[in-house]
């Protein structure tokens, strides 16, 4: 699984930590889930896309 | 409280516990030993209550259950093992017949537990979701 998580926390000057605070995960979940080594519920993954603001197919794709 | 107090608190605790057991095994005192758990255990309880930022997540309940499940497996594997080892080998040492018996009872009573845990927790998700619908 490919991510754009970084991009998009680049673009809204979020930092992992930040995001990880917003979405009620550790920040090691988020580097994970960032770097696709865990690929997250599909709660996760909309409380993410929430908070990134976009769609859960404009940042998570699966290959 | 912050993380890091709370893990310098658990680990203190942690620390204390370890000292209080080994002095009481030596000193022949079974109950301070079991108060001193009780009370870490509550401490630890309620000091966790008040951290305010996320211990455990989705990823480390899946990574719980990982190193639960490899751990099962690799417990039945050795307790199997030995067990047969240590039956086999029974006329060589009088203990060896009960040490092959818990051995191999402790394997069987871990997978006893371990499938009616699972059939609970799933017949639980599966009423939930029958609820929900």
């Amino acid at each position: 699984m490919k991510t754009k998580i970084k991009e998009y926390r680049a673009r809204y000057n979020l930092t992992q930590e930040k995001l990880a605070e917003i979405v009620k995960v550790r920040r090691e979940t988020i580097l994970f889930v960032e770097q696709g080594k865990y690929v997250p519920s599909l709660k996760l993954a909309y409380d993410i896309a929430r908070a990134l603001k976009a769609k859960i197919e404009e940042i998570f794709f699966f290959e | 409280m912050n993380v890091k107090t709370y893990l310098f608190l658990r680990l203190l605790i942690i620390i204390s516990l370890a000292m209080i057991v080994s002095n009481s095994i030596i000193l022949g005192n079974f109950f301070l030993p079991v108060v001193a758990m009780i009370a870490a255990m509550l401490f630890l309880w309620a000091s966790k209550k008040k951290v305010k930022a996320i211990l455990h997540d989705e990823f480390d309940y899946k990574v719980a259950g990982d190193s639960a499940r490899y751990s099962i497996f690799i417990y039945t594997i050795i307790s199997a093992i030995l067990g047969i080892y240590f039956m086999a080998n029974r006329g060589q040492n009088q203990n060896y017949e009960l040490l092959g018996s818990i051995f191999s009872y402790s394997a069987c009573f871990l997978l006893i537990l371990q499938s009616l845990i699972f059939k609970y927790l799933r017949s639980k998700n599966y009423k939930n979701i029958k609820n929900e619908d």
